[in-house]
């Protein structure tokens, strides 16, 4: 993974600092919180329900075994002793004292880590698939592009006070893990006919209120032509995207009100310009980033498959490998993702044991390093087989060997009005109660892959748009209501999720959803998924269902 | 209101002029760009909205000696976007000034999109913004000012025997 020279060391370590004084201004009244708020967005400071929050950027989700000790010290330290990965691979901290943050920023300096950026009208954390550089198919390692355009984007003078926020994702393959059309920008990286690396760009992706599956703008781009052609992208944005109703601010909707093609046209006139202008990236420079992602020395002569003994046969061994083994594109290696949805926990929360645990096996079994998934679990990316048995037993000790990836209890929550300021509705129980209705594992392999995921408002930081099973909370005369949408997903067949019918109380939507999935297995075809009957049959035999009684 | 140059230090502010008002040619004097525009007659600088069409003002932006871009709110992010502009590709090379309701801690910002000076109202906290313009000791992107980028930096390094 990328490791920091004295230049980016510096950088953060001078971050950390200024941050110090900016606190210390605000602390002795200096600064009241109207001036301090600009400041503290900038280093991923809010302000919550209950307490300040903190979210730490963890650059497209790739952490080694010392940075996620480090985090799981921040978490005893600082706050209660938990964390809570994101759906955008980050991380949180949730009961923060102002005073100790800039200590926080100064203690994750050390491992090379920050808050730049993860929070403000600024470009964001850029995200990857979690499966980079491991999968089989993969034309590029993304994450060489994500940490260009990281350090790139990092305290761009000019791109610092956007129209709004502004996320990017990286993808090198053809399946999308990365959910890249429902981002601002979305890259896929792809081999050309001559074997020459070159970028698809799509712009104008969300969900939000104004939901968009992003058009492609830019097919082709060169490698060599990237940040150019960011920079184009960005000053469009940043001269014409609206500024007068944060609701209308996002870039999806500066390309729907140009046109596809009007918008293209106007970033490729921008483009012809910047591309003179300095931005791009010497080849030496791009080389020696790139050298970070060769990736660890495999073994070879490996044997191919885990050995199995009946005795891990019989208490879930390959309910497990069904579920949170993947292949790996070295033979004699797997792909392993821990869930961090145990049946009736909270989705994406960790213990600082369950860090330290997790830490300490990847660095016995995954060469030191693990990943963030946007749909918050961990992943071990360089995991031999013949060691899956006793990772297992061992994440089993720790509550973390849960084999649902991918399945109807796999949710994806927002925090909420558990803690969120913006939320309307509470999310993070409903998907507990969902989980728990579920809890039957041998049931929900039944049912197959099935993604549930819930946002407390329309903002969607649970990405319900792009739900198999799309939940949103919302306020109704000051009781929690819930809308069901079917059909969504963020994978390569981006489809934004069509609501069903009227909403259910938080009383009746646990059921409601148990109402889908039994219709889904009343009517399915032999071997077909969820998300391929909804297509199929389309709404009306769930809504028929739902609705029969009222 | 004083002004301060990308120092920090205090000089003289420029007289921000009406439209139609006469201009006194020994006098630092910003006008509209409509103004700048309609005029037949050379004039020291013009005074910028923040959603300004540059390629209005054609080829005379470049004959100006000063010129200011001006903030509507301090998250108005279009001037850095015009300050950019005007540096690269309008050949503008004179005493570039923000004005309007820009931060202290955007200090650094302003100066790295080609802003030079700095208009600012009293009570400004101004040991805070000298302090956020000399704070980096480098940044990442290509600059238009002093410092050099990393990326410079490390092409230095490795080009070292």
């Amino acid at each position: 993974m990328y490791a920091y020279d004295t230049y980016d060391q510096t950088f953060v370590d001078q971050r950390a600092a200024e941050f110090r004084t900016q606190v210390a201004r605000r602390l002795s009244g200096e600064l009241t919180e109207e001036q301090f708020r600009p400041l503290r967005l900038l280093n991923g400071l809010y302000l919550q329900l209950h307490a300040y929050m903190l979210r730490v950027a963890i650059p497209y989700g790739t952490l080694s075994s010392r940075q996620l000790q480090a985090l799981a010290d921040i978490a005893d330290k600082y706050d209660r002793g938990y964390g809570h990965f994101t759906t955008r691979q980050n991380i949180q901290f949730n009961w923060i004292k102002l005073e100790e943050a800039p200590d926080i920023l100064a203690d994750l300096a050390v491992v090379e880590m920050h808050a730049i950026q993860t929070s403000g009208n600024v470009i964001r954390n850029v995200t990857a698939d979690h499966f980079a550089g491991v999968i089989l198919g993969e034309a590029d390692d993304p994450r060489i592009t994500c940490e260009i355009i990281r350090q790139w984007s990092t305290l761009h003078p000019e791109f610092s006070f956007l129209p709004r926020k502004f996320k990017i994702a990286v993808t090198g393959s053809l399946v999308d893990r990365a959910a890249i059309r429902f981002h601002d920008i979305g890259i896929r990286i792809r081999k050309a006919a001559d074997a020459s690396l070159v970028h698809d760009i799509y712009i104008g992706g969300g969900m939000g209120r104004t939901p968009f599956v992003a058009p492609l703008v830019k097919a082709n781009l060169s490698k060599a032509g990237l940040l150019s052609y960011l920079e184009a992208v960005l000053r469009v944005y940043n001269r014409y995207g609206r500024r007068d109703n944060i609701y209308k601010a996002r870039i999806k909707i500066l390309v729907d009100a140009l046109g596809v093609d009007e918008f293209a046209r106007q970033v490729e006139a921008e483009w012809m310009h910047t591309k003179l202008e300095g931005a791009d990236l010497p080849e030496a420079e791009e080389q020696r980033i790139r050298a970070f992602f060769a990736g660890p020395a495999y073994e070879t002569g490996l044997p191919a498959t885990p050995i199995e003994t009946p005795d891990l046969r019989e208490t879930g061994f390959a309910d497990w490998c069904k579920t949170s083994v993947f292949p790996h594109r070295v033979p004699g290696y797997a792909v392993v993702t821990i869930s961090l949805k145990p049946i009736g926990g909270i989705p994406g929360d960790a213990t600082s044991q369950q860090m330290r645990a997790i830490a300490d096996l990847a660095e016995a079994y995954s060469r030191h390093e693990i990943r963030v998934t946007h749909e918050q679990n961990l992943v071990l990316p360089y995991v031999r087989q013949i060691d899956l048995p006793v990772l297992w037993r061992k994440l089993a000790c720790e509550k973390l060997a849960t084999a649902n990836v991918g399945l109807v209890s796999d949710i994806i929550a927002c925090p909420g009005l558990d803690y969120c300021s913006l939320a309307n509705a509470r999310s993070i129980p409903i998907a507990q109660r969902i989980s728990e209705r579920f809890a039957e594992l041998q049931q929900q392999h039944d049912i197959g892959p099935l993604k549930i995921k819930i946002s407390g408002c329309i903002n969607a930081c649970g990405h319900h748009h792009a739900g198999h099973i799309g939940i949103l909370g919302v306020d109704r005369k000051g009781e929690e209501f819930y809308q069901i949408m079917l059909g969504g997903t963020g994978d390569e067949t981006a489809a934004i999720g069509e609501l069903v019918g009227p909403g259910f109380s938080s009383n009746t939507v646990v059921d409601a959803v148990e109402t889908i999935v039994k219709t889904f297995l009343d009517l399915r075809q032999p071997g077909e998924v969820f998300l391929n009957a909804v297509r199929r049959l389309g709404l009306a035999p769930f809504k028929e269902r739902l609705y029969a009684r009222s | 209101m004083p002004a301060l140059d990308h120092t920090g230090a205090r000089v003289t502010s420029w007289h921000v002029a009406a439209d139609g008002e006469p201009i006194n040619p020994s006098t630092p004097t910003l006008v509209s760009l409509a103004h700048l525009i309609g005029m037949n007659k050379a004039v020291a600088g013009v005074l910028l909205e923040s959603d300004a069409d540059l390629d209005q003002a054609g080829a005379r932006l470049a004959n100006l000696t000063i010129a200011g871009v001006k903030f509507t709110t301090f998250k108005d992010g279009r001037p850095f976007s015009i300050a950019r502009l005007l540096r690269t590709r309008h050949g503008f090379t004179g005493d570039l000034r923000a004005y309007g309701p820009f931060i202290p801690d955007q200090g650094a910002f302003l100066v790295r999109c080609g802003f030079s000076s700095f208009e600012v109202v009293d009570g400004f906290d101004e040991a805070a913004l000298r302090k956020n313009i000399a704070h980096f000791s480098y940044n990442y992107q290509h600059p238009l000012s002093v410092t050099a980028s990393i990326v410079a930096l490390r092409q230095a390094n490795a080009a070292r025997p």
